[in-house]
């Protein structure tokens, strides 16, 4: 997960964030949003699929229906 | 005609980090914005757009709502348990009034003179005395209480409970829960057209916005939105409704009558709040991810000849692009090579 766009304490915002809402796995952080604008993306949540190769499979995927579609398709053995 | 013809943008006003709630009043050519990371309600000239003044509140202020008679601005002031009181002739707080956990949303019934503060974190609705300033009533409401509208006409008071699924209903009168109605996920803002008898709900977690009717006490059509609404606002003219989309960094204009997008303008990045200027047509989106409030005029007449589209986003078939980022734990740089070779999903999020 990258937490973006907190400008002023980033890391003690996004410990908070996380710790209130249980969030598991790495936290990266991006600050600034220089990453995030380099993708183009000028909101969140976003999701970014990745497959094997590092091809982007989907971008946006929000929503329960979108995330469950992506995964089952991305979860193929030969997707 | 294109969408920067019938939009045309008047540019965007740096107002303070993480600006949340947003009111206009007309009359004054004020504008307020509650800026949630820098502590203040960030006070803008409707015509010059510039900020005017900053005037310090409590800690993360998300909700606000402008009383015209009194002339005061009521912040929700999340963690300070708090609602500020703003005299905008003097632009100073002239009281903190204590409210419950995690006040995150704000609703205002100018015609009862009340003022509710969505308690989030207590799953409840403080009802505060516009005039005097104490607080009457606290209403039990439902988990992550939040954006709150009244419907003068029927005289109820609406709360969107974000964790419950849900809208508390409230006597305006005698300050009691009366009821809930269900919703979509994450309900986030409600609007009220109360000649028409209808609410729009944002549900930010399903990209829709909710048709609730105020006498069935019913949702009763829902539309989809972009992605992520989160603020929403009724036109001046009664014919469309405003949605910020916090996911895509754009506004959707909705045709009442048939509940299709007509429209989506580009405002700053991750939208939240908005509010619309009625005597000029103008809307005003609180840009969290911007840290500006952005400005355009809506000039469209009538249903635009082509209708917004969902493309494929250009990232779609290329590979990522490499990054480089501290680890929120221990700030160890890490990168994109540490995935390669797995499937993985980048999920971009934001703490406000």
């Amino acid at each position: 997960m990258v937490n973006v766009w907190e400008h002023l304490d980033a890391r003690k915002e996004a410990l908070h964030f996380c710790e209130i809402h249980k969030v598991q796995g790495p936290v990266l952080l991006d600050a600034t949003g220089e990453y995030i604008d380099r993708l183009g993306l000028r909101g969140v949540p976003n999701n970014i699929v990745v497959d094997k190769k590092g091809i982007v499979q989907a971008v946006g995927t929000t929503t329960p229906d979108e995330i469950r579609a992506t995964l089952t398709k991305l979860l193929l053995p030969f997707g | 005609m294109e969408p920067s013809d019938s939009f045309p943008s008047l540019g965007a006003i740096p107002v303070g980090f993480g600006p949340e709630g947003i009111a206009v009043d007309a009359e004054t050519r004020r504008g307020y914005v509650a800026c949630a990371r820098s502590n203040t309600v960030a006070v803008f000239d409707l015509d010059s757009r510039e900020v005017i003044a900053q005037v310090p509140v409590g800690k993360e202020p998300i909700g606000l709502v402008h009383d015209r008679r009194s002339g005061r601005v009521f912040t929700t002031d999340a963690r300070s348990d708090v609602a500020s009181v703003v005299d905008t002739r003097t632009l100073e707080v002239i009281k903190q009034i204590p409210v419950r956990h995690y006040p995150a949303g704000a609703g205002l019934y100018a015609e009862r003179r009340k003022a509710y503060v969505g308690n989030t974190a207590d799953s409840s609705v403080s009802v505060i005395d516009v005039d005097t300033l104490e607080v009457i009533a606290t209403v039990p409401a439902k988990l992550a209480a939040g954006s709150i509208a009244a419907d003068p006409l029927r005289d109820r008071v609406y709360c969107v409970n974000f964790g419950d699924a849900s809208i508390t209903v409230i006597d305006g009168a005698a300050d009691r829960n009366v009821g809930e109605i269900k919703v979509d996920y994450a309900p986030c803002k409600i609007a009220i057209d109360a000649p028409r008898g209808v609410a729009y709900v944002a549900n930010s977690l399903v990209s829709t916005v909710a048709v609730v009717d105020l006498e069935r006490q019913e949702v009763v059509n829902t539309v989809p939105v972009e992605r992520a609404p989160v603020g929403m606002a009724l036109g001046p003219r009664g014919d469309r409704i405003y949605a910020a989309n916090r996911g895509t960094g754009r506004v959707s204009v909705i045709d009442r009558e048939t509940g299709r997008e007509w429209a989506r303008v580009a405002v700053g990045k991750a939208p939240g709040d908005l509010t619309v200027d009625a005597t000029t047509n103008t809307v005003y989106v609180s840009d969290a991810g911007t840290s500006t409030v952005s400005v355009f005029q809506d000039r469209l007449r009538e249903k635009p000849d082509e209708l917004p589209k969902d493309g494929r986003h250009p990232l779609v078939g290329h590979p990522l692009p490499p990054f480089r980022l501290p680890d929120m734990v221990d700030g160890r740089e890490r990168t994109s090579a540490e995935w390669r070779g797995k499937k993985y999903i980048l999920n971009f999020f934001a703490s406000w």
